[in-house]
């Protein structure tokens, strides 16, 4: 794919979307992979790794950009990109500044789209714990109607079914953390680690502790971390004990940029300052 | 197919295929040298252009994504006789060293003195994180940064 120095792409059948039925038919009927903002389908076909040949282009579909708020949760369409969802939403969600601030390359933002990056089932994608943590459902847009599925169930579905993301809708908690280990400009963190609960009368409920590691694993929640935060209150004690026990919940694999050990050991001390840091 | 773009100012329309990429429009065909081909996957930032005023990865738009959009590339940012301010603090700090990532500095830093000329000096750092400097001039593209806002 090299010519006189250049790369390139290979040749590409790009039809581009009119509207969200005629996307959903041209998905469902004639195989095309959907493209939204294009920064990762296109860099893994110039790399080689993805084979796609026939792509939908969606970005011009303007009604899968948008942002909806009501008092607790948000609506975002597909097609929000992650520059937007800052902008807008990171003064009443905290934790998508943190999501900023660990951006390896904030040019990206401008095209990247949430929609994209969930679709990706990838641990490059930060916003997917974020999200997590955020209680997010996925709203889709099939030929029998729309279907909704939430972002933890449809992460562990192994089935890759081309489908037309329409919007997510999250929890608009302001007790949401977000903290990343990474290496510079990789986009995929040695670990990433996402943390969101209320407090009612000093204790925790509702938390939810997700993780993103090495680039053969998929982002997803801690369920005994969640279970033994619930009902207990925010001390130091609980940070130890939890950061602990996150270190053994997970099971990281060894690759070229960390061994799995040090991913555990990152993972609890990432986990024990987002609660050191959420307690004051 | 064939669209119509507007480059620096200037209405083109060309022929493009569908897996022609923004890069190729520019640099191939338009001859914007400034538009380099470095990793070809959106990470070290030296095919930065602007498209409708934001930074975007050229790299990663596909040329014809480009119809009916407004595209800027340092070409059109100043001349020789008369720089843009951004420019002219790049050569007062000495910014430059081998020169090639520097249009994509320099028009990261637009976008920003443009957004927010009262950047923080992390807001300025994290705005560069998208452009890789193999000379590592980010600390005098900072200065430069804070003489262009000055003026």
């Amino acid at each position: 794919m090299t010519e006189l120095g250049y790369l390139g792409l290979p040749k590409l059948d790009v039809a581009v979307a009119r509207s969200v039925d005629d996307a959903v038919r041209m998905i469902e009927r004639e195989g095309y992979i959907v493209m939204a903002g294009g920064t990762y389908v296109l860099s893994s076909i110039t790399m080689g790794v993805n084979k796609a040949r026939k792509l939908l282009d969606i970005s011009n579909l303007d009604e899968l950009r948008f942002i909806r708020e009501s008092q607790d949760r948000v609506e975002a369409g597909a097609l929000t990109t992650h520059n937007q969802l800052v902008e807008k939403l990171g003064d009443r969600i905290p934790t998508l500044k943190s999501f900023w601030r660990c951006y390896s390359s904030p040019v990206v933002s401008n095209r990247a789209t949430l929609g994209g990056s969930i679709m990706l089932k990838n641990c490059s994608e930060d916003i997917i714990p974020i999200m997590l943590a955020l209680d997010a459902e996925l709203v889709f847009q099939t030929s029998r109607g729309e279907q909704r599925s939430k972002l933890h169930e449809f992460l562990q579905q192994r089935s890759t079914q081309p489908i037309l993301l329409k919007s997510v809708v999250f929890a608009k908690k302001p007790n949401c953390f977000f903290e990343k280990l990474w290496l510079g400009v990789s986009r995929i963190p040695i670990m990433s680690v996402a943390l969101s609960f209320v407090q009612q009368d000093g204790r925790l409920e509702e938390v939810r502790v997700a993780v993103s590691h090495h680039s053969l694993s998929l982002p997803n929640r801690v369920y005994p971390v969640e279970r033994f935060l619930q009902g207990r209150t925010l001390d130091r004690q609980t940070a130890v004990k939890a950061s602990q026990l996150m270190a053994q919940s997970i099971n990281p694999s060894d690759d070229v940029v960390a061994p799995a050990w040090y991913r555990r050991e990152a993972a609890g001390v990432l986990l024990g300052r987002l609660l050191t840091g959420a307690g004051g | 197919m064939e669209i119509t773009t507007i480059v620096n100012g200037v209405s083109y329309r060309v022929d493009v295929k569908s897996n022609d990429r923004l890069t190729d429009l520019l640099r191939k065909r338009l001859g914007l040298m400034s538009v380099k081909e470095g990793c070809g996957v959106g990470d070290c930032g030296l095919c930065v252009v602007l498209l409708d005023g934001k930074p975007v990865n050229a790299c990663l738009v596909l040329a014809y994504q480009a119809a009916g959009r407004e595209i800027t590339t340092v070409e059109a940012l100043g001349s020789h006789e008369n720089l843009h301010p951004l420019q002219r603090a790049f050569v007062d700090v000495g910014a430059v060293q081998c020169g090639f990532c520097i249009p994509s500095a320099l028009l990261v830093l637009k976008h920003l003195l443009d957004s927010k000329p009262s950047a923080s000096r992390e807001e300025v750092r994290h705005a560069l994180r998208s452009v890789l400097c193999r000379c590592g001039s980010y600390l005098r593209f900072e200065e430069a940064f804070e003489r262009a806002r000055q003026r």
